[in-house]
């Protein structure tokens, strides 16, 4: 059975999360500079301690409504490099394993659905697992 | 393995390879001095080196190999055999042999299937043939293992330089930010502390970026080499002069300088210097030489490569240049012999069949030319035909730091590369136009705010604009307002910029916003994919504030044109225009842009296009030529007489198609 610790957050009332391994840090928003002619889920750059770390805006990433009401930065490692997905709320840690396991809700949209690699039901709640070199991948053709 | 063994391993390799370096130049140079007593003395050793950690590691095939180079030198070392070309050519093979069985040891970890035997043979059978040595040359057989000098150097990994590089960029932000605020407080007691953290933090800035230097004499030493064994091969004889081997610059820019000038060497050997008997027809002598000079100057590292061949044939450039379709006959007529001859590094050109030896990797004078552009480098050709070609490389110091502008536009703020900026120019008014006069000159201009916005953006307009020169073109680029110059560590950009052309790199501001580099080409350039950029046009009368632009038509009538509806100047080779629908249109931007002709001249073979914004969208007016640019239609002299875009544009019956 497949343990994992997961760090989620929450976007537009759904759960998500990546593998807590994956997670560098999580922090308050902080200034985003915008990038014109940037991709368009690309929210912008971020001044992390001396490095400059792109931000994706996950709503615009995961095709979900735009709010503006994104104020926290989940500092995720991939593809070599520390890129900040931009989210509504923190989540908490939880541990999950197969016996959790669902399937997607079909609420889930396409683009959403693409990113996720497995659904966990805990306490009653969805928890949607995000492969986070896909999520985090925005390069544009 | 374990890691302490992969640790001996990687670092035999590392010393090895050093030290092949080091027999390449030692031995060639052993050739021109055969019995020099010390470099003998030392190649020796440095095979015998080699040698034995073999052994320890157990590399049984490169052992023997090495054991047989060692026995050949310590017949040369202790003067029973003198150096000649052929010993040398068996000693290089040796040196290249070894270079490959550590590339393979590299990767598999072994040195197994590899048979030296003819190689072996080849070494063992100089010493079959020793040369009756007079007694007094034997030198006291020297001790297998002289005291070696104490080692005053260590090596450094290039990341952990990399790491204390960002760290001192790191500190000299935050020394900014306690500069700033102990500006404004006269009497704080920071100002003091502050003036020393001031001179300490530069002087470690300097003390790291000095950590990185390399002598540049770490590439040019591989010319002598790639001389010797071309130069054998062509059957030619050539001297290598080498001047300022112990310049530092920084190790990246070594490696980056290291294919380019190499493919020069070969090129200078291989169509430069001629034949000897060729050279001696031509009252030269029959040795033919390239020299190096490297050195210092204002701020960057310059390498002059030149040779006494029988320099650049401009007119064969040109010549293959039509042939292969890449310049038509009339565009040839206007270059100049420095156009021409830069034609060398445009792709897809060459005046002689590359031997397999040289375009075997597929490096062309175009990527050498790309290859030195990219790190901000260039590179200058100047020849006389019969007496020899000079090249002449100049590098930044160090790629790391790179002194930039801070210009602003749509409220953000952007990084220039100083060595792409030329001048900065505040203009009186602002100007929307596509070109403004710069004393004799009418430069093209492109609007930042247009390209950063994308092809959407309405027309800005802007004050300042900043003159840069990229690949011999000049322009301006108009922007809101300039700030400040910073010396920036700039990085790479994240992955997910990358696909974006007009930005070459991430820098971090003093005050701690990111900010994008701009890559100054690729914004003239995204603001016309299809055609050429605009040309400059010279002007013969001055000029002070534009408002017209004047044209000719081919008979010398002159025109004016509201220089507020110029959007840009294009020359467009008559083969880009399509008149399959009646009208005639050029593709720009995406879009298809309908032509008038207003004076005939649409038979061209260039058309020289005024691209207007007008009521029905973007129209070009075909002219003969555009001459001036003028204030107001009472003072343009002669007269000319100005042109109604929208009359034309209605009459033209543009409305009416698609």
């Amino acid at each position: 059975m497949t343990a994992r610790r997961l760090c989620t957050f929450v976007v537009d009332d759904l759960v998500l999360g990546v593998e807590i391994h994956d997670v560098l840090e999580v922090l308050r928003n902080g200034v985003v500079t915008p990038v014109p002619r940037a991709p368009a889920s690309v929210a912008g750059l971020v001044n992390l301690r001396g490095r400059v770390v792109t931000a994706v805006d996950a709503r615009r990433r995961l095709a979900l409504p735009p709010s503006g009401s994104a104020s926290i930065n989940v500092v995720i490692h991939s593809g070599g490099e520390a890129v900040g997905l931009l989210v509504d709320r923190e989540g908490e840690v939880l541990d999950v394993d197969d016996s959790m396991a669902v399937a997607l809700p079909a609420t889930v949209n396409p683009t959403l659905r693409s990113l996720t690699t497995s659904a966990y039901l805990v306490d009653g709640e969805t928890v949607l697992l995000l492969d986070p070199d896909k999520t985090l991948t925005v390069a544009s053709t | 393995m374990n890691d302490v063994d992969d640790d001996i391993v990687r670092e035999f390799l590392e010393e090895s390879r050093d030290n092949l370096d080091q027999l390449d130049g030692d031995l060639i140079a052993l050739e021109g001095r055969p019995t020099d007593p010390d470099l003998l003395a030392q190649v020796f050793r440095t095979i015998h080196t080699i040698k034995g950690t073999c052994g320890f590691l157990g590399y049984q095939k490169l052992e023997g190999l090495t054991h047989a180079g060692e026995n050949l030198l310590a017949a040369l070392r202790d003067g029973d055999l003198t150096l000649d070309q052929g010993i040398t050519s068996s000693l290089l093979r040796l040196v290249d042999a070894v270079r490959g069985v550590l590339g393979r040891i590299e990767l598999t970890g072994t040195d197994d299937g590899y048979d030296f035997g003819a190689l072996i043979g080849a070494l063992g059978r100089h010493l079959a043939t020793e040369a009756p040595v007079a007694e007094a040359l034997r030198t006291t057989s020297a001790t297998e293992s002289p005291i070696e000098p104490a080692e005053t150097t260590v090596r450094i990994d290039v990341a952990v330089l990399d790491k204390l590089m960002d760290l001192v960029g790191e500190l000299v932000l935050t020394r900014t930010q306690i500069g700033e605020l102990t500006d404004e407080d006269e009497e704080s007691p920071l100002s003091a502390p502050y003036r020393q953290l001031r001179l300490v933090t530069s002087e470690l800035r300097d003390g790291v970026m000095r950590a990185r230097l390399q002598p540049i004499g770490v590439v040019t030493g591989k010319v002598r080499r790639v001389v010797r064994d071309l130069a054998a091969d062509l059957g030619k004889q050539i001297r290598v002069n080498i001047e300022g081997e112990g310049v530092g610059v920084d190790k990246a820019v070594n490696e980056v300088l290291r294919d380019p000038l190499l493919h020069l060497v070969r090129n200078a050997v291989d169509h430069g210097i001629e034949m000897p008997d060729v050279r001696v027809r031509a009252g030269k002598p029959a040795e033919g030489v390239v020299a190096i000079r490297a050195f210092h100057e204002a701020g960057r590292v310059h390498l002059e490569l030149s040779d006494d061949g029988h320099g650049i044939d401009a007119d064969r450039l040109v010549a293959s240049a039509i042939a292969s379709g890449a310049l038509t006959q009339a565009e040839a007529a206007l270059l100049t012999v420095e156009e021409a001859r830069a034609l060398m590094f445009r792709a897809g050109l060459s005046t002689k069949d590359d031997v397999t030896r040289l375009s075997g990797r597929g490096v062309g004078m175009d990527v050498v030319h790309s290859a030195l552009h990219q790190v901000g480098g260039t590179i200058h050709v100047t020849s006389e035909l019969g007496r020899g070609t000079q090249m002449r490389i100049s590098l930044p110091l160090t790629l790391a730091i790179v002194p930039t502008l801070i210009v602003r536009s749509g409220g953000a703020r952007y990084l220039v590369p100083q060595g792409d900026v030329q001048e900065i120019v505040q203009l009186e008014h602002e100007i929307t136009g596509a070109a403004f006069p710069l004393r004799d000159r009418i430069v093209p201009l492109v609007h930042l705010a247009d390209c950063l916005a994308g092809p959407a953006a309405q027309h800005q307009a802007g004050r300042w604009v900043v003159v840069v020169q990229v690949d011999g073109k000049r322009f301006g680029v108009v922007v809101d307002g300039i700030d400040d110059t910073a010396e920036t560590i700039v990085k790479p950009l994240t992955a997910a910029l990358r696909s974006i052309p007009v930005f070459a790199g991430l820098a971090i501001l003093s005050d701690g916003e990111p900010a994008l580099v701009l890559d100054v080409a690729a914004v003239a350039e995204s603001l016309a994919p299809a055609a050429d950029t605009a040309t400059e046009h010279r002007v013969v009368v001055g000029a002070e504030a534009a408002n017209l632009l004047i044209v000719l038509n081919a008979a010398g009538g002159r025109f004016a044109i509201p220089l507020a509806t110029v959007r840009r100047l294009e020359q467009i080779p008559a083969a880009s225009i399509d008149r399959s629908g009646g009208t005639a249109v050029v593709q720009h931007l995406g879009g298809s842009v309908p032509l008038i002709d207003l004076f005939g001249s649409l038979d061209e073979v260039t058309v020289q296009v005024v691209l207007c914004d007008s009521s029905m969208g973007l129209v070009g007016l075909v002219v003969h030529r555009v001459d001036d640019i003028a204030v107001a239609l009472t003072s343009v002299e002669p007269a000319a007489i100005l042109v109604d875009l929208e009359g034309l544009v209605a009459t033209s019956g543009l409305g009416k198609s698609a």
